[in-house]
């Protein structure tokens, strides 16, 4: 997931300031049902493998998903299955669009299943340090945002 | 530790070091298995150095002071690079150790070689296999091969307190110990009889004759240092006049400063005046008839005149007797016979002049009985049993002037022909012959700092380039390089250290009252 932020359904209508005197932001959206409706959240996400029944892919699936196909958040074991191997790197740090940031903060949240959190991210390094030998700033930035 | 990624025969191959191990722990002379399907290698290490994927690493240097990052980066970006030098292959079907003649496949695992490894290798220690010490940075015992050993020449090398005495001690205690030779030193500095005391003097260390009171006799040329310090020589060696001949001079040549006339003079008047030469040319210099004789003999008066001066200061050595009531090398050849080494101490006469003198003309006849001995046996039976030489201080006989002359240099020439070979022990082998040095069998090198002298250990020997860093990275003492013969591949061996009690017991010492009491048990034994 990348680029992800809440923004008016309706283009061009900036969302006005609410909540002074309320004590949390539930509140605010429980005086103001109408939010829910005027606000919606987008993101965008970048495709680094696939599964086919029980086998996990790490590259580009034949096909993009479909439109109105359904988006779920991997769960605990998905993660961890996906995360045994780390092939999908070479796809998360050569797409244009995923930046430092990103590569950081996904590893760093696929560490989160990992028991080993740190022998992960130390592999994970590693291989990033294969990845970007030939470029020795971004790899430093990336690797100064992972660790544990 | 790392994988093979290239590499030749004659260059070693290179291996890519695991990101956990640290180059700092990785040090240049190591043991290390490369492990193949059906074959494994055995090598040494014998450069360490850096490597990363990508030069632009270098301008922008992860911070490796994060332990996170460092972890990261080492093994994967920068990396640690060894050469490694194959030398033997053993074929795990065969059982068979054989030289390398070929090198691992690429991205084979590289180990750290095992006290198995090791023993494969080098042996375990048995009725012929002395243990020496062990392998750089292994914790696994190393054998040396005695019998081997002793069949060639040898040399240990090294600069001055490297531990070449310490070593040699060792290897003359295995030598006695497990009855692989015979041995005759030459003790310049009197170390090697009863005890000697380390460079600082602060420990006293026990040598031969009190770890094997029975097998070892010592001679003196010096009684009366000998006695100060409390001790009784079996011999006090003299040397008569008419045992000194005209090569036995030649020889001192430098240091009795004669030049090419009076060294042929030399030649000249010992064949005129026959087996007392000696005397009688003193005789007549005493008798102011220089002069007279000179014209008689055809010679150069005042060449002649020199000549005299010179070997005059000869008989400022006390040892040096116109006439001797017992003749040393028969005494000597009656011990060596049965089996007892001897040790000839020179106590104060350590100038170069005895030295040279004594240690030449007593080999030079003892080695003439070996040759007569052994070219009349039959078989092997009976020849002599082998006789060692040890000698300090080696290039003042195997100089490149000297080794044709002196008998040392026969011997180390000779090779084993008679059952007689040289231990030398030396702080600059590139004073010593470089044919001489070729002959050794096995070397011993210690730190060696001046390039000559690496060059002249190393000479001859195979894989010189890679054996030379080898050399120059060794520690400032107690470490030695050993290559040659008696071993199947050149290793870097920390010696075993002397003098401890376990130490000594190990060649059977006991304290007194230890073998009071072990006596005691004996005669209980005895008595069942
Ligand atoms: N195997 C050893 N066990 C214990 N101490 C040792 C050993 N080898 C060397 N040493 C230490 O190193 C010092 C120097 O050793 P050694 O006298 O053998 O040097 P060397 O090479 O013979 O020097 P030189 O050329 O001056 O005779 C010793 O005094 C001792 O303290
Ligand atoms: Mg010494």
């Amino acid at each position: 997931m990348y680029v992800a932020g809440t923004v008016p359904s309706e283009p061009g209508r900036r969302p006005i300031a609410r909540g002074r005197d309320e004590a949390s932001e539930e509140d605010v959206y429980r005086q103001h049902p109408q939010l829910a409706q005027l606000l919606r959240t987008e993101f965008n996400s970048l495709v680094v493998g696939h599964s086919n029944g029980d086998v996990v892919y790490h590259y580009l699936p034949p096909m993009p998903p479909r439109i109105h196909a359904f988006v779920y958040l991997c769960d605990r074991e998905q993660a961890q299955r996906f995360s045994q191997s780390l092939d999908f790197l070479n796809l998360l740090v050569k797409a244009p669009q995923s930046g430092d940031e990103v590569v950081a903060a996904s590893l760093r949240f696929l560490a989160s299943f990992n028991e080993d959190n740190r022998g992960f991210l130390v592999s994970a390094g590693r291989e990033l340090s294969r990845l970007l030998a030939g470029e020795p700033q971004r790899l430093n930035a990336i690797l100064r945002r992972m660790r544990p | 530790m790392g994988v093979v990624t290239s590499g030749s025969l004659s260059k070693g191959v290179e291996v890519k070091l695991d990101g956990r191990v640290s180059t700092e722990e990785m040090a240049v002379g190591r043991f290390v298995s490369i492990e193949g399907k059906k074959k494994r290698f055995f090598g040494l290490v014998t450069d360490v150095s850096l490597g990363a994927i990508d030069a632009r690493m270098a301008t922008n240097p992860p911070d490796m002071s994060d332990p996170f990052i460092a972890e990261v980066v080492l093994g994967s970006a920068a990396y640690g690079v060894l050469k490694v030098l194959p030398k033997l292959v053993w074929d795990v079907g065969t059982g068979q150790m054989q030289p390398a003649k070929t090198v691992p496949q690429p991205f084979q695992v590289v180990l750290e070689a095992t006290q198995q490894d090791i023993d494969l290798i080098f042996g375990q220690e048995d009725e012929k296999r002395l243990v020496i010490g062990n392998p750089l940075d292994m914790e696994v015992k190393l054998c040396l091969n005695l019998e081997e050993f002793v069949s060639l020449s040898s040399g240990v090398f090294g600069r001055t307190g490297t531990g070449k005495t310490f070593f040699t001690h060792h290897l003359l205690n295995g030598l006695i110990q497990k009855s692989k030779a015979v041995n005759l030193v030459f003790d310049m500095h009197s170390e090697y009889g009863w005890s000697w005391r380390g460079q600082h003097g602060r420990q006293e260390y026990k040598a031969l004759r009190q770890l094997f009171p029975s097998r070892v006799a010592v001679f003196a040329l010096d009684e009366e240092n000998a006695r100060r310090r409390g001790l009784t020589p079996d011999f006090i060696v003299r040397i008569g006049y008419d045992q000194v001949e005209a090569p036995d001079i030649e020889i001192l040549r430098d240091t009795l400063n004669m030049n090419e006339l009076q060294v042929d003079a030399v030649h000249r008047v010992s064949h005129r005046l026959g087996k007392r030469w000696l005397s009688s040319f003193f005789e007549v210099g005493d008798r102011g008839e220089i002069a007279e004789r000179s014209k008689e003999w055809g010679e150069n008066e005042q060449n002649l005149g020199a000549l005299y001066r010179r070997l005059d200061t000869l008989r400022r050595l006390p040892f040096l007797t116109p006439e001797v009531s017992e003749d040393a090398v028969d005494r000597i050849m009656h011990y060596l016979k049965s089996g007892v080494s001897v040790v000839l101490e020179f106590g104060r006469y350590r100038d170069y002049t005895s030295y040279i003198l004594v240690a030449n003309l007593l080999t030079r006849r003892i080695y003439d009985q070996y040759r007569e001995q052994t070219e009349q046996a039959r078989d092997d039976a009976g020849r002599p049993q082998p006789l060692v030489i040890t000698l300090e201080e080696a290039h003042k006989f195997l100089s490149p002037e000297l080794a044709r002359q002196t008998i040392f240099g026969t011997i180390a020439r000779e090779m084993r022909k008679y059952n007689v070979t040289l231990l030398v022990v030396d702080q600059r082998p590139s004073g010593i012959d470089p044919e001489v040095l070729s002959q050794l069998g096995t070397r011993i090198a210690f730190r060696l700092d001046n390039a000559e002298d690496i060059d002249a250990v190393l000479s001859g020997a195979e894989d010189r380039s890679e054996l030379r860093t080898v050399l120059s990275r060794l520690e400032t003492r107690q470490q030695a390089l050993v290559f040659g013969h008696s071993v199947r591949m050149p290793v870097v061996v920390e010696v075993e250290a002397y003098g401890a009690t376990d130490y000594y017991r190990r060649f059977g010492f006991l304290e007194p009252a230890e073998a009071k009491r072990q006596v005691d048990k004996d005669i209980e034994d005895l008595f069942k």
